[in-house]
């Protein structure tokens, strides 16, 4: 059965490598899953949760936060600006800051420059808390 | 009059217990100095591989609208000065120090330059001289360098770059030739040049599709790339600085040992006086004696 190689980086560390079935991530245009025999493609990542069903494992999810995804010829490769695993996960301060930057957010326009950092702030502890439920 | 005996093996104790601190500082070194090299190693396939896609991009989508990629007039400059945070660490600091002031008052002497430094050395030596920094960070180069942390100086960095605060960006730091050598370099991080190093043979950007465009995916990444330049600068300066120690506390080792040799023989021959100084005074008591 044909499968993935995926290597999934942070420039710091190492988080994931190895042989998998399937894998979806939060595009830029929306989330997207890739099958073995994907077309050759790449694109960038927004904040979200990186679903991972390695060959023989368990399944497995993440938070990514932000992030370059690339697939050529069954290889993955992904770089991510940071992660965070389910054990990483602080409920009561994620719960504080999505108050926090909901309140921020809406008091910000659309075209302000600090708009499209706060948005992605708040997602990712959003995503947070649906990576730990 | 040379020491006395008890002066003298005081004077060995206190330098046999420096000696054992300079090794134990040596040994500590060398460990981080692995560490740090596993990073670099590490890291370096994954800036290569986007070195390349860029390359390939900005060669095969006209990116003349991008800011990062545009010269302006030069009218005022960034420096980011990478030195350590401790010292013990031989003349590491002192060289990019040198070569900073050295930009500043050739290369650059006709700009408003402002200064972006990393480490309390720079800090420190900048503010003994009444140069105020445009900013400041410390604790950012400990035992291994997060990303997150270029990163965040980075974006501050893009930001003034893009408002026009700055028109040109440089960092200064050691980069990790081998243990002994540690070579001061100056390298520009914006605008991005990247030209050179398009791969010829295969462009690499016409086999994929891209989504949602070429465009919009080069305009991620180069941020995301000179923050991977700045990681590399720091990476590579921790390195040096754990090497820089590595020498100049196994040096500090090798000196002590040299004293202690020294004074181990001077502690002999002011103990062989001693000696011969009593048998002579009791010589001449038995022959005044006899007559």
């Amino acid at each position: 059965m044909p499968e993935l190689n995926v290597s999934f980086v942070t420039p710091s560390k190492k988080v994931f490598e190895g042989k998998v079935e399937y894998i979806s991530a939060p595009g830029a245009l929306g989330e997207f899953g890739v099958l073995p025999g994907h077309e050759s493609f790449m694109t960038i990542l927004d904040v979200g949760l990186l679903d991972i069903q390695p060959k023989g494992e368990d399944k497995f999810k993440i938070l990514i936060v932000g992030g370059y995804f690339e697939v050529d010829n069954d290889n993955v490769f992904v770089i991510a600006d940071e992660v965070v695993t389910k054990e990483d996960v602080d409920l009561e301060k994620a719960q504080k800051n999505i108050e926090k930057f909901k309140n921020e957010l809406s008091s910000l326009s659309f075209d302000d420059a600090n708009y499209e950092r706060v948005r992605r702030l708040l997602k990712k502890y959003e995503g947070m808390l649906e990576l730990a439920s | 009059m040379a020491l006395s005996m008890r002066d003298i093996k005081r004077k060995i104790g206190s330098i046999q217990k420096t000696q054992q601190i300079t090794k134990a500082m040596k040994m500590v070194a060398a460990a981080k100095l692995r560490k740090a090299q596993e990073a670099t190693l590490t890291f370096r396939p994954f800036k290569n591989k986007l070195e390349q896609m860029i390359a390939s991009l900005v060669s095969s989508t006209s990116h003349q609208d991008n800011d990062l990629l545009r010269f302006r007039d030069v009218k005022s400059v960034d420096l980011i000065v990478i030195t350590s945070d401790r010292g013990l660490c031989g003349a590491f600091n002192h060289n990019v120090l040198k070569e900073t002031e050295r930009l500043i008052n050739t290369k650059f002497s006709e700009k408003k330059v402002n200064l972006i430094l990393i480490g309390r050395f720079s800090n420190n030596y900048f503010k003994f001289r009444g140069v105020k920094p445009k900013e400041f960070y410390e604790d950012v180069l400990k035992d291994n360098v997060e990303f997150i942390n270029a990163s965040k100086i980075m974006d501050k960095v893009i930001a003034d770059f893009l408002n026009g605060d700055s028109d040109e960006v440089y960092v200064v730091f050691n980069r990790f030739v081998n243990v002994l050598v540690q070579k001061v370099t100056v390298k520009k991080l914006l605008p991005i040049m990247i030209g050179d190093k398009v791969p010829s043979e295969h462009n690499l950007a016409e086999k994929f599709t891209f989504e949602p465009d070429k465009e919009t995916v080069l305009k991620e990444l180069l941020p995301k790339f000179v923050k991977m330049e700045l990681y590399d600068a720091m990476l590579e300066s921790l390195a040096g600085e754990h090497a820089a120690r590595m020498t100049a506390m196994d040096a500090a080792t090798t000196n002590a040992g040299e004293m202690i040799k020294n004074l181990t023989l001077e502690f002999n021959k002011a103990r062989q006086a001693t000696i011969t100084r009593e048998l002579v005074e009791i010589t001449t008591s038995i022959e005044a004696m006899k007559q």
